[in-house]
């Protein structure tokens, strides 16, 4: 992966598969790569070299809105930034990506969701009316309402303080476990990389260990 | 559509919309307002001229019509119907008196309806009285001092008086009849024998159709005129009520057309607010599996329904803003408005849309560039604004709806080229100043140098919000200049101290009734004029003939009888132009003055010598 006019080498001789039901911990540094493997993975960025494959389809010869098609079937997200639309409500994120795929029971599930994150009081709630920690469940939320194969968090602790953050991370497990998802994880946080089965280490870009 | 709607709803109870629905609101309710209300007039106007000609179509002469005009008219599919109107003295058992008889014949009124008072108590009729009766007007029963049921002589025959004639549609037409009106059955005229050779009579057709078969027998109608035969049509009457109502048009179109303005700045800007506060927004949805003609769907559709529900909210007020203004103006137009056509709602929604595609759509469509990468690294795909392609649209959009709203092209292109040019200026003021603080900021501290560097980063941007702004303000600035401007212009055309109402055929024992009227009301006490009719017989003992007349003008001047008035001393609106006012002598020997339009139209000079 290399960007700009002058070739700057972000990633660089990464090789590395996760299998289904795993959870993987990228960790490393800042600015060693993790945010930019995160965005190959999902198919929200492409490769100058090299290809990436999820649930067996490449996503190189994809267009944009092929490999959106291809996430709206298998991937869940959880940002560090928590990524919800501030015009609506909990319910309302968290029903999103079923309207987006045409579901009849978007509120249903959605509400079962909100109540499975100990959210169902909060469901009329704008997320600026939210604490930090209420707003990553209801992205939390959002994420598993898709019943998604692979989730994809992000730094999913780095908003929230430690307690809050534990909690978080408690709760995202749980669901996982629930659901059997892959996960992979990304962050810098060497405790939480080791609650994961696996760890990858990234230093400057390159797989360090695995 | 459901999904589209619902995300819809959530924007505007969020707020995200507000600024954008009520630009567009305000813009429909402007559009509005002024076309309903214009079309109220006009069509009051035209409801108006109806009944002052009783017909669609008046053809009038001195003098019997030629059958093929009727025949014309019928083979058209018009409905006619024929008068005459001569005036002659009516002998009652009391005395005479000088009466304005209109002859009717069947189909009469064609157009309104008379209101008479008879035995039957007051009834609206359309149809004039039936052979052998006449209907008098209330003034001839008060001056004869004859009543209903009792008997009336015109010429040779008798003819028992059935109702009083409280009010007939065409009345407006023989305003300058002194003498009260007679109305009788047109078959009953050659019994009286008064229609002579050289009897003064006035013979009418009048006409009465859909308006393009009325049309095309005025089309037909016009070149076969001959001398002395007149033509008057809807278009021809009320012209100083039509000439207002296009003067405040003009006003009131210029004022929405501001309003236009600055609602497409409000539009572009508030837009531009929603789009910057939706990438984020649209990101998400793209990494959650969105596509990007779903989004582009559910965000044109979004801003469809905003259209309509703008347009009609928008339409709504403008019809009750135009009924505030029919009501603060009732006093001035002095006739009930009908409703209006549903043609301005048209017009509302239109504008509406033109200014959503042309303003809205733009930067809207900017969305598209905004790729999922933007919900990891924020700095990524943030669109690049251009202003120029992307205004064009909305620029060529706002030119069509002001040709369309002013229906003025030399108004509308003054208006944009002007706007044109401000833009210009105000984008080149606004990058050289942007320029000039960048350099003013290097010698400054922190706080100013980060806040000068941020708005040269954005440069584009801030240029962009800068024009909108200062457009704004000009649009609100040229609004304020020109109404005072326009309003004297309108003024001026009207002289200050110009009557409001003109009281006419006020007879000489009704004089010192009328001034105690007046005292009585607390009113000023009017100046009264006496007023006498009088043709044109020669100049400088050299007999007048239209023929001897190039301008059309001039003939139709010297076929008409003048309205002459006597007194003593100069009038004080009055201005001699030449000449003096007259010495004693003059009033011995018979002086005039004449109006110096008229003077110069018959080529008439001081010392000539005119014979009425």
């Amino acid at each position: 992966m290399t960007s700009g006019e002058a070739t700057l080498t972000i990633l660089e001789d990464i090789n590395f598969s996760a299998h289904a039901g795993e959870a993987v911990a990228i960790v490393g540094a800042s600015g060693s790569g993790k945010s930019t493997l995160l965005g190959l993975m999902a198919g929200l960025d492409l490769p100058s070299a090299g290809e990436v494959w999820l649930d067996g389809t490449p996503l190189t010869p994809l267009d944009e809105d092929g490999r959106a098609r291809l996430r709206a079937r298998l991937l869940g997200f959880v940002f560090q930034s928590f990524q919800l639309l501030p015009a609506f409500t909990a319910l309302e994120n968290v029903m999103l990506p079923l309207e987006l795929l045409g579901a009849e029971d978007a509120g249903a599930r959605a509400r079962q969701m909100l109540a499975r994150v100990g959210l169902a009081e909060r469901l009329a709630h704008y997320p600026k009316h939210l604490s930090g920690g209420e707003q990553q469940r209801v992205a939390l939320a959002r994420a598993f309402v898709v019943r998604p194969r692979l989730l994809l968090a992000d730094e999913p602790t780095g908003n929230l303080d430690a307690a809050t953050g534990a909690a978080v991370i408690d709760l995202m497990f749980e669901l996982n476990a629930e659901a059997g998802t892959t996960l992979i994880l990304v962050t810098h946080d060497e405790h939480l990389a080791r609650r994961c089965g696996r760890q990858v280490h990234l230093i400057a870009g390159r797989l360090a260990a695995d | 559509m459901g999904l589209t709607l619902r995300f819809f709803l959530r924007d505007l109870r969020a707020g995200e919309l507000t600024a954008l629905f009520l630009a567009l609101l305000v813009a429909v309710a402007s559009i509005t307002s002024v076309s309903f209300f214009a079309d109220r007039v006009r069509q009051a106007l035209v409801l108006n001229a109806h009944q002052l000609l009783g017909a669609d179509l008046l053809v009038s002469a001195d003098h019997p019509l030629p059958a093929e005009y009727l025949e014309a008219a019928r083979a058209r599919g018009l409905a006619t119907a024929q008068s005459l109107s001569f005036v002659s003295m009516a002998r009652t058992a009391d005395g005479a008196q000088l009466a304005a008889v209109k002859a009717v014949g069947p189909g009469y009124p064609l157009r309104g309806s008379l209101r008479i008072a008879s035995h039957a108590g007051v009834t609206v009729v359309r149809h004039g009285p039936p052979r052998g009766s006449v209907w008098v007007d209330p003034r001839f029963a008060s001056l004869t001092g004859v009543s209903r049921g009792e008997r009336l002589e015109l010429g040779d025959a008798s003819f028992a008086i059935a109702a009083s004639l409280e009010h007939e549609p065409d009345t407006g037409l023989s305003i300058l009849n002194l003498a009260p009106r007679v109305m009788m059955h047109l078959d009953d005229v050659a019994a009286t024998g008064l229609v002579q050779p050289g009897s003064r009579i006035r013979y009418q057709l009048h006409v009465a159709g859909d308006a393009t078969a009325v049309g095309a027998y005025r089309a037909w109608l016009e070149p076969r005129l001959t001398r002395g035969q007149q033509l008057q049509g809807l278009e021809d009457a009320r012209p100083e009520v039509r000439e207002g109502l296009d003067r405040a048009q003009t006003f009131l179109g210029l004022t929405a057309f501001l309003a236009v303005i600055l609602a497409a700045v409000s539009v572009s800007l508030a837009t531009r607010r929603y789009v910057e506060r939706h990438y984020d927004g649209y990101a998400i949805m793209r990494c959650l599996g969105a596509g990007q003609g779903q989004l582009v769907r559910l965000f044109g559709g979004q801003f469809i329904v905003l259209g309509a529900v703008a347009g009609l909210l928008g339409c709504a007020s403008g019809y009750l803003a135009q009924a505030l203004i029919g009501r603060l103006l009732d006093d001035l137009i002095g006739t009930p408005l009908p409703q209006p056509s549903a043609l301005p709602a048209l017009q509302g929604v239109i504008t509406g849309y033109v200014l959503l595609l042309g303003f809205a759509l733009p930067p809207l469509m900017q969305l598209k560039r905004v790729p999922a990468l933007h919900v990891l690294r924020r700095e990524a795909g943030r669109p690049r604004a251009r202003p120029l392609l992307a205004y064009a649209a909305g620029l060529i959009a706002l030119t069509a709806l002001v040709v369309w709203q002013t229906g003025n092209a030399k108004l509308a292109a003054y208006a944009l080229g002007g706007f044109a040019a401000a833009a210009a200026l105000f984008a080149l003021a606004g990058l050289a100043s942007l320029q000039l603080a960048a350099l003013a900021g290097h010698r400054s501290s922190f706080a100013w140098r980060y806040g000068l560097a941020n708005l040269r980063r954005r440069g584009h941007a801030n240029t962009l919000q800068i024009v909108a702004l200062a457009l704004g303000l000009t649009a609100i600035l040229l609004l304020a200049f020109t109404r005072g401007d326009l309003i004297e212009a309108w003024r001026a055309k009207t002289p200050p101290d110009a009557p409001n109402r003109f009281i006419i055929n006020i007879q000489p024992e009704q004089r010192e009734a009328l001034l105690d009227f007046f005292r009585a009301n607390g009113l000023p006490e009017p100046t009264l004029y006496p007023m006498v009719r009088g043709r044109l017989m020669a100049i400088n003992e050299r007999p007048v003939r239209p023929e001897d007349y190039a301008e059309e003008r001039t003939r139709n001047l010297v076929e008409r009888e003048f309205n002459l008035s006597f007194m003593r001393t100069l009038p004080g609106h009055n201005r001699l132009s030449q000449g003096q006012w007259f010495t004693p002598t003059d009033f011995e020997r018979g002086a005039l003055s004449i109006e110096a339009g008229i003077a110069r139209t018959l080529g008439v000079k001081i010392g000539d010598r005119l014979t009425w």
